[in-house]
């Protein structure tokens, strides 16, 4: 692997280590992300990588390692203080607000980035600053359409995309993807792999995916996470080509 | 415009061609009443607030409702002794000016919100209603055993506060600031629930975890809202104690907090007009069923049964016919 230059380096876990009494979930974990790239971690289930993700926003704090974001250590931050430094995420199960519309949802996320919370005179609905960025991002994600349904009548895959929709509203510095692909059916995958493609120009993501196909084309690099700890992180072509990987993960998957 | 829009304008604008009839027919005690139902429709919109908008299921605003009261009281006792409160350094002459009064109950209520809120808010659930019940005792069994002020037997205040420019003796003119009051803050509530805290609101009480992600806190949203709540509920107290020129203990029981939970229930929870509602169809129970058995209460417990077996939306939901939020 080719030296980076540190300013790339977006997101950057040191040596993470969380463990649930016995169990070690996460064992002296370290990868970052680099600007432009879109890292993808995988690894069978229950290997750890939902426990990473929640310690990188916030909702769990690391035994032990530090996570920089920027070159800021932000061990100490919380997961609204993470969000608002910049650092974006969807959700392995979909988790928007159920009685809003969509188009609410998305207002509501651009709310959150302008982080004017406490305005009580002024209509959200009437909002302008609000709603010319959402109806924004909204297209962008092709829901247009679709803006004034409640999520509660939105089928999987739409809210999917209303959780990307929500996550760039936040303009993000990096994005952290949990499975952004599962469920939403081969066309939505597909959109959904071009969106990606097109966005990490703009935005490092850091992705948690099980479509391997989908994972061989976007990702720059793959680490590779079994029983908590990352064995190797490379090129798709490395890690398809490493005997340790297909052992541990895809020859499970093949047999 | 909504169903519910209307239902809520026929039934505001129904109350006041009662009252203005009763006013022209001479019947004071039908005014005195409605005055009741509008200051109890207010401490309703303090919880309604705090329960409909923010999920925040209060079983204390007992609480904020007699310490209003008591904040009009104190005034008015030491204003009519004049004898000033002193605190020490702090020397406070008592006053009979309402206005005053209003923003002293108001500001005593978020007092004894901000310690009880902060610390309540940590919990939810059948936790969060047992602490506020709990703190809402304590401040009851205080005011039971601290003499300064008539402890267990309360304390009269022999006339009513005053108003500029108005009587407030009249019934009618009483009864017309009262339900500007009430105008007023039905209007402010609905603007902040419309606005980008009150969705910020809705949103912490659906999906807390979410609003978090998105950089909003939802426990400073939480506690702002259980502070405009409590404040509301406050200021309802204080011109409930000016109604009844007496307060006494019982406004600060537990019974008071279970009461303004059912006119907000049995109206409609986070409807605009619900709390109103409730508190008419409570007092109108409480008159005439009353007025044929002691057992009234009976029937009210098997209305509030009903309603939440079948008609979850309340009186207003069940006439409006729709969903919340459509």
């Amino acid at each position: 692997m080719t030296e980076v230059k540190s300013n790339d380096v977006v997101l950057a876990l040191s040596q993470l280590t969380k463990r649930f009494g016995a169990l070690s979930a996460n064992e002296d974990v370290s990868l970052d992300l680099r600007q432009g790239e879109i890292h993808a971690l995988i690894g069978p289930n229950g290997a750890g990588k939902s426990t990473l993700v929640k310690q990188v926003a916030g909702e769990m704090r690391p035994d032990s390692g530090t996570i920089r974001f920027n070159g800021v250590e932000i061990n100490g931050l919380d997961c609204a203080a993470r969000a608002r430094a910049g650092l974006g995420r969807t959700f392995q199960i979909s988790s928007l607000i159920a009685e809003f519309t969509v188009l609410q949802n998305v207002m509501l996320a651009v709310q959150g980035e302008q982080g004017r919370s406490f305005g009580m005179w002024r209509r959200f609905s009437k909002d302008a600053d609000l709603l010319e960025r959402a109806q924004g991002y909204v297209a962008e994600l092709g829901l247009q359409d679709r803006a004034d349904i409640r999520v509660s009548e939105l089928s999987h895959g739409e809210r999917r995309q209303l959780e990307m929709a929500m996550a760039l509203a936040l303009q993000p510095k990096a994005l952290l993807l949990d499975e952004p692909l599962a469920g939403i059916g081969p066309a939505g995958s597909l959109e959904m792999t071009q969106l990606l493609k097109a966005l990490k120009q703009k935005v490092p993501i850091l992705l948690i995916e099980h479509d391997m196909a989908a994972v061989f084309e976007l990702a720059d690099r793959i680490s590779v996470m079994v029983y908590g700890r990352i064995i190797t992180t490379g090129t798709a072509e490395e890690i398809k080509s490493n005997p340790q990987v297909q052992e541990a993960y895809l020859g499970q998957e093949a047999s | 415009m909504k169903r519910e829009n209307w239902v809520s304008g026929i039934f505001i604008a129904g109350g006041l061609l009662l009252v203005a009839a009763a006013w022209l027919g001479d019947e004071p005690f039908v005014i005195t009443l409605a005055t009741k139902v509008v200051i109890l429709a207010l401490a309703g919109v303090g919880l309604n607030l705090a329960l409909g908008h923010g999920g925040l299921v209060s079983f204390g605003h007992a609480a904020y409702f007699g310490l209003g009261g008591y904040a009009m009281g104190i005034l008015a006792y030491h204003a009519q002794s004049y004898e000033p409160l002193e605190l020490g350094w702090l020397v406070i002459e008592g006053t009979k000016s309402m206005p005053v009064i209003w923003l002293v109950a108001m500001a005593t209520a978020v007092l004894f919100a901000l310690p009880i809120g902060l610390l309540s808010l940590r919990t939810s659930g059948v936790y969060f209603i047992m602490i506020t019940l709990a703190f809402a005792q304590m401040i009851y069994y205080f005011a039971i055993s601290w003499p300064a002020y008539g402890g267990e037997d309360g304390l009269s205040i022999y006339v009513r506060n005053s108003f500029p420019g108005l009587n407030t003796l009249d019934p009618i003119q009483f009864f017309l600031i009262c339900a500007v009051v009430l105008a007023i803050c039905l209007f402010l509530v609905d603007r902040l629930v419309k606005s980008r805290f009150g969705m910020a609101l809705e949103a912490a009480r659906q999906n807390p975890q979410r609003v978090t992600h998105l950089g909003i806190d939802p426990l400073k949203i939480k506690l702002t809202v259980f502070l405009i709540s409590a404040a509301i509920t406050g200021l309802a107290g204080a011109l409930y104690a000016d109604l009844n020129r007496f307060i006494s203990p019982t406004m600060l029981s537990w019974q008071v907090s279970g009461e303004i939970m059912i006119f907000v229930i049995l109206g409609g929870v986070a409807r605009f007009a619900g709390p109103l509602a409730g508190a008419t169809l409570f007092i109108v129970l409480e008159h005439f069923l009353g007025g044929m058995t002691e057992f009234w209460q009976f029937w009210l417990g098997l209305l509030l049964l009903v309603v939440i077996l079948f008609a979850r939306g309340g009186i207003i939901g069940l006439l409006a016919g729709e969903r919340r939020h459509d």
